[in-house]
């Protein structure tokens, strides 16, 4: 017999039974063609879908110009379908919190996991308001958002009231954004894509007023990734020129990209075009080394859309913002603030995954 | 001489020395084993005592800060803490986790043990790892997670699951508010150490718990385990805590230390401990007498050779040391003795404590008696100092010894009338104090002063035996020649007669004591049972949880005559104080019941005036231990609000020692969200069947549910025998306490006997024959059982009397009816005295065993 972390084999089994084809049951609610989707409800938690998440990122920096990237992520997983569930709930809400101290070469991660059905972990299905203990993203009758999160432990906290600058961005087909073969290997996918920053950021005690700009994403499904696919790199970027891009592309096991990967590129006035996988390209090169998980990922991007003119080139502004999530989703992943060159310049934020283990089966 | 040859010349020097301390001792290996077995006795009783009740009602409060683990504050209310309270509780989420438990009993169905549920968030919470708890891989698979979290999984202690049968993918049926329920064993893990709660605990998740027990949109208590490096203190914490809560809805929750419910379980049984362990340590007083009569026996024994080593020399000092050597290998040999019998003891009074713990504490889980490290300590710290304290008289004894030229002339002493009045003095100052001390309140619920009382009592008594055995030896009631020669062989050797009274004495006094405690107990249950349990037929749950509503709905409309009240109950705050909150329908009460009153008036107006006025009846203990009467007002925290009311009647009570107060079921549905129904009474007309009545409901039993349906009269009997069962351990006392005491007389006879058997060999050589001397001694062991008994008789009514009128109140809060035993009383003295000539006839053989002439050479 040997010593079992309970927790941790618990959160792991919660997020396996939870993504893994295997143990799926029928039931649940899946993602359309032609779904349509209506505001302010679906911002709000869509419990019969197997997964959502809601993810703000964005830099800000303080009156001394000290720039600090930020991510706030909280998952919910449903382990049973609507049709079995009881009056117990069978929602868990798992959440990432970072803050990437530029400057100071700081990178600092809390987690969060919780069973929903108690005021500390919650979704409205009416509006976005979600609760993860003391972390909370709710949007407020003005339509700001507001995002709130902190711990003790690792010393950082923030408190962000954020303006949307431009309009709802659906992706995909009117949100509805395919990830694998099938109809339903889809998520409905929403953002932000430029929120106007402003509040407090702490570290260490030290508090900061900050502004800057922030991306907010909002997406739900039950089986999206389609098979052999083992990751994806995605970016949110905000360009000096007022245009910002959404795009990722899914990296299948062979090394080939699927040609599900795609893209959005929102113009300065709000106007969205959905980008296809052949009408970008995502090249990586470089390499970093984690020295927690032993990963490597890539560490020099280049991205190009020839029909807007872009040819960007992406660098992390801290090379280690790998997340190690061994108390929540035990999924490692490196997600952190990029500076933007090339055709036009910029900033936003980078996120891999795949590479410190396969995400197949598991989206 | 080198080091090694010096430490070897000083160790064996050092034995010598031992063995020169130990040889009288070892010389008379039946007395030292009578003296051993006296302390021995005393020490067992105390150690099973203590150990037994703990055993009892460990759950209570022993396990809170182990269970506990890494929390450092939690929140809990009368009735649990609602789901919603979470949400003003949300920032503090910063810097601990916020983990709800439920934790609460179970009877597991086929062994009909009651085990611990303690129910976990197991997604978050770090406990079990942190407990060191080993569990196996079978939460790695996703069946055995998704049962765990979603479903009715537990995980079992390894021990607990080999006794129960339980197996890993396997099931246990548990009763929980009477139904039967099943819930899958999702994997056996390994508790770690030896004595962890977790042994005896299924770990379940806490909203596996919540559904288990009906606990609605509840838990019991919210815990706060720090995260790591949190910055503020646990003061800090709860301050922050309590303002969160300030001004919401929630405000009345407090925010305490888990320590402050293991202090409310503490508090809750040490009452009963302490009686317990008091009335056991009454059991080492008999022991003490024993061991001072066993060593003035070896003093006597030992004059001659005690003058000769004054004669050559030997100072009083050493004479002394020799015998508190004595004293001192009685008392190590006869604690490790004790603590030994005492473990072995301790799951039979397990038993029998179980029975008055559970009326206390019907939640107490009760665990098997584990063998503790520190009850060699107490054994030999008990055994060593009775024995010492034993010492003290043969002490001086030995030290006054004179020469052997001064023991020449030594002479018997008569008891002179200046001896008569000091013994009688010190009597009666022993009982002024005794009746001061009985003006003195309790310390908590503890009756220490009142206790305090009853051994100053026994004091008293044991200091008038001198004198009253003088006057025994003195009286003449006949001409039988035998019973002067034993009266005045008595008279003689007055002191070592005393002492052997004294044992008597105290002997037959606890025997009497408790009896008449017991006597009057039992005699006032049997009164309250008769006019208490009014109703005709009575449902409960076989456990202790209550019923389902619905089951109790059922079986209720199942009864075609007669009137129904439910009866609820559940924990609620009278300031700091828990108390229980009760809830019948007063109607129906008003126009049946008959449990006797206290106070407030006829029961029938009081439960009519309570429902007119929307007053509260509280019991007796309540009363008592808080100080409120009739017309005082009381405000109770309950679960979902705050009774703020009159007291318009007193309960008898003797049902448990908890306070209660009682309010009508309308009232009380408002109070408490909780619907689980303790017990169902039904009223039948006059006339009326309640055995057909009786099947009928009985039939409408639910079949998942185990609550038993019983006429009044079954139910009587059952108070009665559980009556019995709880005070099983007072006869055990009772025993023991003979035992030790006819060990007395036999050892201070044979002592006597040897002291005199140049006088007795004397009456042999005038013509007396071995039976007239069998009867000499046997008329010795006579006047010492009739004047033990005669003493013991007035101070087990004078115990008994306190026990029953200061004790008793002060510790339980019940008024007991004083009823004086005479039966009992006649049994005693006509029991004592044969067991004392008993006692006395291996005196008698060893009198007339030797050859006269033989003792006369010897004396020269």
């Amino acid at each position: 017999m040997r010593t079992v972390e309970l927790l941790r084999a618990t959160a792991l089994v919660v997020l396996a039974l939870a993504s893994s084809g295997a143990s799926v049951q029928d039931g649940y609610d899946v993602v359309r063609r032609g779904v349509e989707l209506a505001y302010p409800r679906d911002h709000g938690a869509h419990p019969g879908h197997r997964t959502e998440w809601w993810y703000v990122t964005g830099q800000v920096e303080d009156a001394s110009g000290r720039v600090f990237g930020y991510q706030f992520t909280i998952f919910r997983v449903a382990i049973a379908p609507p049709l079995l569930a009881t009056e117990r709930s069978k929602q868990v809400y798992a959440g990432h919190f970072a803050v990437a101290d530029v400057e100071g070469r700081d990178f600092r991660v809390a987690e969060r996991l919780r069973r929903g059905g108690t005021p500390l972990a919650r979704a409205s299905v009416e509006d976005l308001d979600v609760v993860l203990e003391d972390w909370r993203v709710v949007r407020a009758a003005s339509g700001e958002l507001v995002v709130e999160a902190g711990d003790v432990a690792e010393g950082i906290a923030i408190a962000f009231e954020l303006r949307p600058e431009k309009e709802l961005v659906l992706h995909g087909e009117d949100g509805w954004s395919q990830k694998g073969p099938g109809e339903t290997n889809a998520s409905a996918y929403a953002s932000f894509t430029r929120l106007a920053s402003r509040g407090t950021l702490s570290i260490d005690g030290e508090r900061r007023e900050v502004s800057g700009t922030s991306w907010f994403d909002h997406e739900y499904g039950t089986s999206q990734l389609g098979e052999g696919v083992v990751g994806w790199d995605w970016c949110g970027l905000h360009l000096d020129d007022g245009r910002d891009l959404m795009c990722y592309v899914l990296r299948r096991e062979d090394g080939t990209l699927d040609p599900r990967s795609s893209g959005t590129l929102v113009d300065a006035d709000g106007a969205a075009r959905h980008l296809t996988s052949s009408d970008f390209e995502f090249e990586s090169s470089g390499t970093f080394t984690s020295a927690r998980t032993g990963a490597t990922y890539p560490d020099r991007f280049r991205i190009v859309v020839p029909s807007a003119s872009l040819d960007l080139r992406l660098v992390p502004r801290l090379a280690d913002c790998e997340l190690t999530t061994g108390a929540s989703t035990r999924v490692s992943y490196w997600e952190g603030p990029v500076q933007v060159s090339g055709s036009a310049g910029g900033g936003g934020y980078l996120e891999l995954t795949g590479y410190a283990g396969t995400l197949e089966g598991r989206f | 001489m080198t080091d090694a040859s010096r430490s070897a010349h000083d160790a064996a020097r050092a034995l010598r020395d031992l063995a020169l301390v130990l040889r009288p001792v070892l010389a008379r290996p039946g007395r030292l084993v009578a003296s051993v077995l006296g302390v021995a006795v005393g020490v067992a009783a105390v150690v099973s005592t203590l150990a037994g009740s703990g055993a009892a009602v460990s759950s209570l409060g022993e396990d809170v800060e182990m269970l506990a683990g890494p929390s450092v504050l939690e929140v809990r209310g009368p009735g649990g803490v609602p789901t919603a309270a979470l949400e003003p509780l949300r920032p503090l989420c910063d810097e601990v986790l916020l983990v709800p438990v439920v934790e609460d009993t179970v009877l597991v169905a086929a062994s009909d043990r009651r085990v611990r549920v303690l129910g976990l968030d197991l997604l978050a919470d770090r406990r079990l790892v942190e407990a060191g708890v080993r569990t196996g891989a079978a939460i790695d698979d996703a069946a055995g997670a998704r049962e765990l979290l979603f479903g009715t999984g537990v995980l079992v202690p390894s021990g607990l699951a080999e006794e129960l049968g339980a197996v890993k993918g396997g099931s246990l049926e548990l009763t929980i508010h009477s139904r039967r329920s099943d819930v899958a064993v999702v994997d056996v893990f390994d508790p770690g150490r030896l004595a962890s709660p977790w042994a005896d605990t299924l770990v379940a998740d806490v909203d596996t718990a919540r559904e288990l027990f009906d606990r609605g949109e509840r838990f019991d208590r919210v815990e706060f385990v720090p995260r790591e490096a949190a910055t503020s203190g646990v003061e800090a914490l709860r301050e922050r805590a309590r303002g969160l809560l300030a001004g919401t809805a929630f405000e009345r929750l407090r925010v305490e230390p888990p320590s402050t419910r293991r202090a409310e379980g503490e508090r809750m049984v040490s009452a009963l401990r302490f009686n317990l362990a008091a009335l056991s340590g009454v059991s080492m007083l008999v022991g003490v007498a024993l061991v001072a009569t066993t060593l003035a026996t070896s003093v006597v024994q030992r004059r001659e050779r005690l003058a000769l080593m004054r004669s050559l020399g030997a100072s009083r000092l050493q004479l002394g040391l020799g015998v508190l050597g004595e004293a001192a290998t009685i008392g190590l040999v006869g604690g490790a003795v004790g603590v030994a019998r005492g473990s072995i003891g301790a799951d039979l009074a397990v038993a029998g404590v179980r029975g008055a713990a559970f009326s206390i504490a019907p939640r107490a889980t009760g665990t098997e008696v584990r063998f503790e490290s520190w009850w060699i300590g107490l054994g030999l710290a008990l055994g060593l100092g009775s024995a010492t304290l034993a010492a003290l008289l043969p002490l001086r004894e030995a030290a006054s010894v004179p020469p052997i030229q001064g023991l020449r002339s030594e002479r018997p002493r008569p008891l002179r009338a200046r001896g008569h009045a000091i013994a009688w003095s010190a009597a009666f100052a022993l009982l002024a104090i005794a009746a001061v001390l009985l003006q003195l309140p309790p310390i908590g619920r503890r009756p220490v002063y009142a206790l305090t009382a009853t051994v100053v009592v026994m004091g008293a008594c044991v200091a008038t035996t001198p004198s009253v055995l003088d006057a025994a030896s003195r009286l003449r009631v006949g001409g039988a020649v035998v019973l002067r020669l034993a009266q005045a062989g008595l008279s003689s050797s007055l002191g070592r007669a005393s002492w052997a009274t004294g044992a008597v004495a105290i002997a037959v006094g606890l025997a009497i004591a408790m009896t008449t405690f017991v006597g009057s107990f039992r005699r006032t249950i049997t009164e309250w049972t008769e006019d208490a349990l009014s109703a005709d037929v009575l449902v409960r749950s076989s456990s202790v949880d209550g019923m389902r509503p619905e089951a109790a709905r059922a079986i209720a409309a199942a009864a075609t005559a007669g009137d129904v009240a439910f009866y609820r109950e559940s924990p609620a705050w009278f300031g700091d104080a828990t108390i229980r909150l009760g809830g019948s329908d007063f109607g129906v009460m008003a126009a049946h019941s008959r449990t006797p009153m206290v106070a407030g008036g006829a029961t029938r107006d009081v439960f009519a005036r309570a429902l007119r006025e929307q007053g509260v009846i509280v019991n007796e203990p309540f009363a008592r231990q808080f100080d409120r009467w009739v017309g005082d007002d009381v405000t109770i925290e309950a679960a979902d609000g705050v009774l703020a009311a009159r007291v318009v009647g007193v309960a008898r009570e003797y049902a448990g020692q908890e306070g209660r107060v009682y309010v009508d079921a309308a009232r009380y549905a408002e109070l408490v969200p909780d619907p689980t129904v303790a017990s169902i009474a039904l009223f039948l007309p006059e006339g009326a069947d309640a055995g057909e009545q009786r099947e009928r409901m009985a039939r409408a039993v639910p079949a998942d549910s185990d609550a038993a349906v019983v006429l009044r009269r079954e139910l009587i009997t059952e108070v009665m025998s559980i009556f019995d069962r709880s005070f099983a351990v007072t006869v055990a006392l009772q025993i023991l306490a003979s035992i030790a005491a006819a060990l007395a007389v036999v050892t201070v006879l044979g002592a006597l006997v040897r002291e005199r058997r140049f006088d007795l060999a004397v009456v042999r050589v005038v013509g007396a024959t071995r039976r007239q001397v069998t009867a000499l001694v046997l008329g010795e062991a006579f006047v010492l059982g009739a004047v033990g008994a005669a003493i013991g008789a007035t101070m087990g009514v004078a115990i008994g009397w306190i026990l029953v009128a200061v004790v008793n109140v002060q510790s339980h809060g019940w008024s007991l009816s004083f009823v004086p035993p005479w039966v009992a009383l006649c049994w005693t003295a006509a029991a004592v005295v044969p067991a004392c000539l008993v006692a006395g006839l291996p005196p008698a053989y060893e009198a007339t065993a030797r050859v006269p002439r033989e003792v006369l050479r010897e004396n020269g």
